[in-house]
């Protein structure tokens, strides 16, 4: 499974956390991956546990009990360059919205985690500005395992 | 196996207990408004049928749907239980348990198939067309199937039923009683061989042990009360209601979904009956005629004089029985769906989280240096597990940094999996979870494993203790 092109945005209008899923998961709707309760399940998930993951980057994705609304695995990605206040005032600047099914989403999954770890390469993510740069760092730098 | 086990368990009860609140609906307007009932009221008595018929199947053909396929398959789902309410004369409550999630399947597979090839702009028409005349077949499908085999097992039922009885062998009616009940062919078995017996011993007797037999809420109520202790989340919260709606009312039907969801407590009820057949045997006991409906009032008024002891004996004995051999199925399923008391517990601990996350996050690294200190022939590491709700986001990711930064390290023959909070594995040696499940990885995990929470799954410090352990 590889990052969609069609599927990587760079937008700055957010207000606030709810804005963002609401963003993401209607592409999921969009582009087929999910059913349209998949973004109540999203909003669910934000509020009993939260999916901020590490400095800047935020996971949201539906419950458990949401997976049967998953018709196949998608990530779309959002770049907020003004950041959105998510949870104990810290700011999220990236945000990928995960529909996840069996285990089709996993090594994409991995992959990014790996970007993420590596100091250097999270801050070419950060400092992409178009949304083609941020693509090929997504694509660039997965595989570089 | 036991994962599997509990997964279908866990689809059963998907099916039944997000429309417990029907159920138990349909159980206060029977025992209310029957002519037998507490206050009767023949139009509202109306609602009974009805109900029972085509409201309580549709709904559970709908969940059944919706669990396999969302919406899109609880549609379905209901449509092709109509199949099976029309085509038989009983309930359906198995029936449409069975075709819900099958006809959701069905559409599933035929979405998968035509994905890429309808036309844009055309999905909606032929989305909903497909759903449509898929839906009518498995209708008459259903329809013409059902009625057949319903037929036959009840007659099945009869004819063994008398076999049994013919040859005095009345405490082994209750392997066919309590399934019949369940399945809603009791009545083939009362019609065709308990009536007839039993209203030639009252004639001869003055009493007869064929009104005992089916009519004894011993063992109904013993898996209640197991539900009521053992049982987690809505089993255990509507217990209460269908006890009172089951031994007070009378209405048995309640306790079938317990069944439904859990069919090994099936077991529980076979011996209850059993064991209250024997005793009912022993004492010689017997009714002047059919308590309608199964209430203990009922029982109790039709018993005849002198005849108290051995009714409530075998009351008494099915319900004890009943609910000693049901309890550990009833612990054993672990219903993930709807689990309140779990969702009320995280939400808490978010909430501690977000007052003091630097303190907790310490706290945590000291505790795992003590643990580390205490345990001095330091266990072998060799499976760490990632534990979140979804199993979706940040314990797959939280997976792949772990693997990454213990290869860096040299450690190897570790094993790193990441799985659902409620089904942490018990060889697991280290749980990591977020900071606001560790309350429940810990109840839910082995006694000896160390559970650390994780704050930054792709930074976290915690990870580098957890390495030094290994």
């Amino acid at each position: 499974m590889r990052f969609d092109r069609n599927l990587v945005f760079i937008k700055n209008e957010f207000l606030n956390k709810e804005e963002v899923i609401e963003f993401l998961g209607g592409q999921l709707v969009q582009t087929g991956a999910v059913h349209p309760d998949y973004v109540q399940a999203m909003h669910k998930r934000e509020q009993d546990i939260g999916t901020y993951i590490t400095e800047g980057v935020a996971i949201p994705h539906g419950t458990e009990a949401s997976r049967s609304l998953v018709r196949k695995a998608a990530i779309v990605v959002v770049k907020i360059p003004c950041g959105v206040e998510w949870i104990n005032g810290n700011k999220v600047y990236l945000a990928f919205g995960i529909a996840g099914s069996e285990e089709e989403h996993v090594g994409l999954l991995g992959e990014l985690a790996t970007i993420l770890m590596d100091a250097d390469q999270k801050e070419q993510l950060m400092a992409a500005e178009s949304e083609d740069d941020l693509f090929t760092c997504l694509t660039n730098n997965s595989g570089k395992y | 196996m036991r994962e599997q086990f509990q997964k279908f368990g866990g689809f059963l009860a998907g099916m039944v207990i997000p429309n417990v609140a029907a159920f138990i609906c349909w159980g206060f307007i029977t025992a209310c408004f029957i002519p037998t009932g507490w206050v009767p009221n023949e139009e509202l008595a109306k609602l009974v049928g009805p109900m029972i018929q085509y409201l309580l199947p549709l709904l559970i053909g709908f969940s059944g749907g919706r669990l396999v396929y969302g919406i899109r398959g609880g549609v379905m789902g209901a449509m092709a239980t109509m199949g099976v309410i029309v085509g038989s004369e009983i309930p359906m409550f198995l029936g449409a348990m069975i075709i819900g999630p099958f006809a959701a399947w069905i559409i599933k597979k035929w979405d998968n198939m035509i994905e890429d090839k309808i036309p844009t702009g055309f999905e909606m028409l032929v989305n909903n067309f497909s759903a449509g005349i898929l839906g009518m077949i498995l209708i008459m499908l259903a329809y013409s199937i059902i009625g057949p085999i319903v037929a036959s097992i009840a007659t099945f039922l009869g004819v063994v039923a008398k076999a049994i009885a013919e040859a005095k062998l009345l405490p082994l009616l209750a392997l066919l009683i309590e399934p019949g009940k369940v399945l809603f062919l009791n009545n083939a078995i009362n019609h065709g061989v308990f009536s007839p017996i039993g209203v030639a011993e009252v004639k001869e007797f003055g009493k007869s042990i064929f009104f005992l037999l089916e009519t004894n809420p011993g063992p109904g109520l013993g898996l209640l009360l197991a539900y009521w202790v053992f049982g987690k989340g809505m089993g255990k919260q509507s217990a209460p209601g269908a006890i009172i709606i089951h031994f007070l009312g009378g209405i048995h039907e309640i306790y079938f979904p317990y069944v439904l969801m859990n069919p090994l407590c099936i077991i529980g009820l076979i011996a209850g009956g059993l064991c209250a057949n024997f005793t009912f045997l022993l004492f010689n006991a017997g009714l002047v005629a059919t308590p309608s409906p199964g209430s203990i009032f009922a029982e109790l008024a039709m018993t005849p004089k002198g005849g108290f002891l051995g009714v409530m004996a075998g009351i008494v004995i099915g319900t004890v029985v009943s609910f000693l051999v049901s309890s550990p199925f009833v612990r054993a399923y672990s219903g993930n769906v709807d689990d309140k008391s779990g969702e009320d517990f995280a939400k808490a601990q978010q909430l501690v989280k977000t007052l003091k996350p630097a303190k907790v996050q310490e706290q945590a690294l000291d505790a795992a240096r003590n643990e580390a200190l205490a345990t001095n022939e330091a266990r072998l590491v060799k499976k760490i597990v990632f534990a979140c709700e979804a199993g979706m986001g940040s314990s797959v990711m939280a997976v792949a940094v772990l693997k990454k930064k213990l290869a860096h390290a040299g450690k190897t023959g570790i094993e790193v999996v990441h799985s659902p909070v409620n089904q942490i594995p018990e060889d697991a040696d280290i749980v990591l979870t977020a900071m606001g499940l560790v309350e429940r990885a810990r109840k839910i995990a082995a006694p000896a494993t160390r559970v650390y929470g994780v704050q930054d799954f792709i930074n976290s410090p915690v990870y580098d203790e957890v390495i030094s352990q290994c």
